[in-house]
């Protein structure tokens, strides 16, 4: 160690330099991060689309447990099908404190999920909407402070950054005020406490994430205890909200003809979360949520082509639609123009080493993961175990479908190919540059 | 500064790097008794890490707002 690795490793809490990655992998893991971000916008978009299927009548906290039911399932039988449970285990040995940072993560955003329904239902979309959507700022501003994200940086790529979240904030509110039901204000106050608390917790959200990936954990690990605190908090806000069990439960058996449209919403969600995840872990948080958050562009495409909405709106209403779209679309890509140069790339790994020296982890684990490269003691492998979840997860879903009814709402088949189509092939181009790139590391 | 290899005794009293460590030092490795202590107090780790009582606050905030307005 040289005196002024000395001097860093004074600065980052006393841990080793890490040795700095060469620039040709970090592009190939910035592009992969970046490639992510825009896959989660699409599949947590796409998300939106089962959960117009249901018909209304259904309490919102019953609607959003079911929807946490099919995350539930999705979030136990993605990591056993493409790592192996033996893999999760494995990770979790290396770091088990982040067990506690999950189930965490997982009840903020199941409180969160909670507030929006309460948000939408007194002030409506139109205002809700761009306050929750916050939440990505308050990220960034976590990011800076905690994870050395953006240090190192030239003014270049702070103005990216941040003109870009900005852009992509404004576009926001666009799209919000021109695609909002006509809903009258219940309570403005309640309303909007509701929407501005739901995006500083899922702002939040994202400390544990990073903290997470900075560590070196797999997303695929780091969510199977995320979504116990999601389920487990959601149980107990629909039980309280409902009026108890046994309420909570007929209301349950009164929805079972939806409820396989509400787990299938849940699943696809989960699919453009886990992207969302690998965003966060290999192009941080700054880059990663901007990006994830156009998913608000997705939901409105599904809304306008496939489900008709905005049928007849005025000229303002379409031009406010196309202005707000297109400056939502140019934030992104300026956020996604603002690369991780190897200076700060350098201090995210300084700060992954404190965090590791912090809790005691493998210094070699971290490093190897933070490069999106498979730690040495882990091995891949499916057991019986992983078979067996998912069977059980397959059944559940496939028992929820044959007692589901079809839906009785227009459709445009020709969009729901269109959008199918390039979904699925979002899916492809990012699963496997992510493959060839870290192996789902 | 947590010591961590051979020289840094010697660093830490301020001497020059050049001067005391030759280029083959070797770092010393964290033991695997070291690591299982360290497993072992995890939980104690995580309760002492400033960072974890942001989110925390931030939970019990967002309940007590769904309290309010519901």
């Amino acid at each position: 160690m040289d005196f002024l690795s000395a001097i860093r490793a004074e600065e980052s809490g006393g841990a080793p330099e890490p040795a700095a990655l060469d620039a040709r992998r970090l592009r190939t893991l910035q592009s992969v991060g970046m490639l992510c971000g825009l896959t989660a916008g699409a599949w947590l978009g796409a998300a939106e689309a089962p959960t117009k299927l249901v018909t209304l009548g259904l309490s919102p906290v019953v609607i959003s447990l079911g929807m946490v039911i099919g995350v539930f399932l999705a979030r136990w039988t993605l990591p056993a099908l493409i790592q192996g449970t033996s893999y999760v285990a494995a990770d979790l040995r290396q770091a088990p404190h982040l067990i506690v940072w999950a189930i965490l993560a997982g009840c903020l955003w199941a409180v969160a999920n909670t507030l929006t329904i309460f948000a939408v239902r007194d002030v409506g979309l139109s205002i809700a909407f761009p306050l929750w959507n916050s939440n990505s700022l308050l990220g960034i501003f976590w990011g800076i402070l905690f994870f050395q994200e953006l240090r190192g940086a030239d003014w270049r790529r702070w103005v990216g950054v941040l003109g870009g979240a900005a852009l992509m904030f404004a576009g926001a509110t666009a799209l919000a005020i021109a695609s909002a039901a006509q809903v009258p204000a219940r309570d403005a106050v309640r309303g909007v406490a509701a929407a501005l608390a739901a995006g500083v917790l899922w702002g939040t959200m994202y400390i544990p994430y990073r903290k997470a990936y900075l560590t070196g954990m797999s997303p695929l690990s780091f969510i199977t205890f995320f979504t116990v605190g999601e389920l487990g908090m959601m149980t107990a806000l629909a039980v309280t909200y409902s009026g108890g069990v046994s309420p909570l439960w007929s209301q349950l058996s009164g929805a079972r003809h939806v409820l396989f449209w509400l787990l299938a919403g849940g699943f696809v969600w989960v699919v453009g979360d886990l992207f969302q995840q690998y965003a966060v872990k290999y192009a941080g948080i700054t880059r990663g949520i901007p990006l994830s958050n156009t998913n608000q562009l997705w939901g409105l495409l599904w809304g306008i082509l496939v489900f008709g909405e905005l049928h007849g709106a005025s000229r303002s209403v379409l031009s406010q639609v196309i202005g707000g779209s297109i400056v939502m679309a140019l934030g992104a890509g300026v956020i996604a123009l603002s690369s991780v140069s190897r200076g700060e790339h350098a201090r995210w790994q300084r700060a992954a080493a404190a965090e590791g020296k912090r809790y005691g982890v493998d210094p070699e684990y971290t490093q190897s993961r933070i490069a999106g490269e498979n730690a040495g003691s882990i091995v891949r492998g499916r057991s019986w175990i992983d078979w067996l979840i998912v069977g059980v997860a397959t059944a559940t879903i496939v028992g929820f479908a044959l007692v589901a009814r079809a839906p009785q709402i227009a459709l445009a088949p020709g969009w729901v190919a269109v959008l199918v189509v390039l979904t699925l092939g979002m899916l492809a181009a990012a699963g496997v540059s992510l493959w060839r790139a870290t192996r789902f590391n | 500064m947590k010591v961590t290899t051979e020289c840094d005794w010697l660093l830490r009293d301020g001497a020059s790097p050049c001067q005391y460590c030759p280029p083959t030092a070797k770092v010393r490795q964290m033991t695997d008794d070291r690591r299982e202590q360290h497993s072992r107090s995890w939980l104690g780790l995580v309760l002492r890490d400033v960072q974890f009582w942001v989110p925390v606050a931030v939970l019990i905030g967002g309940l007590l707002v769904l309290r309010w307005i519901s």
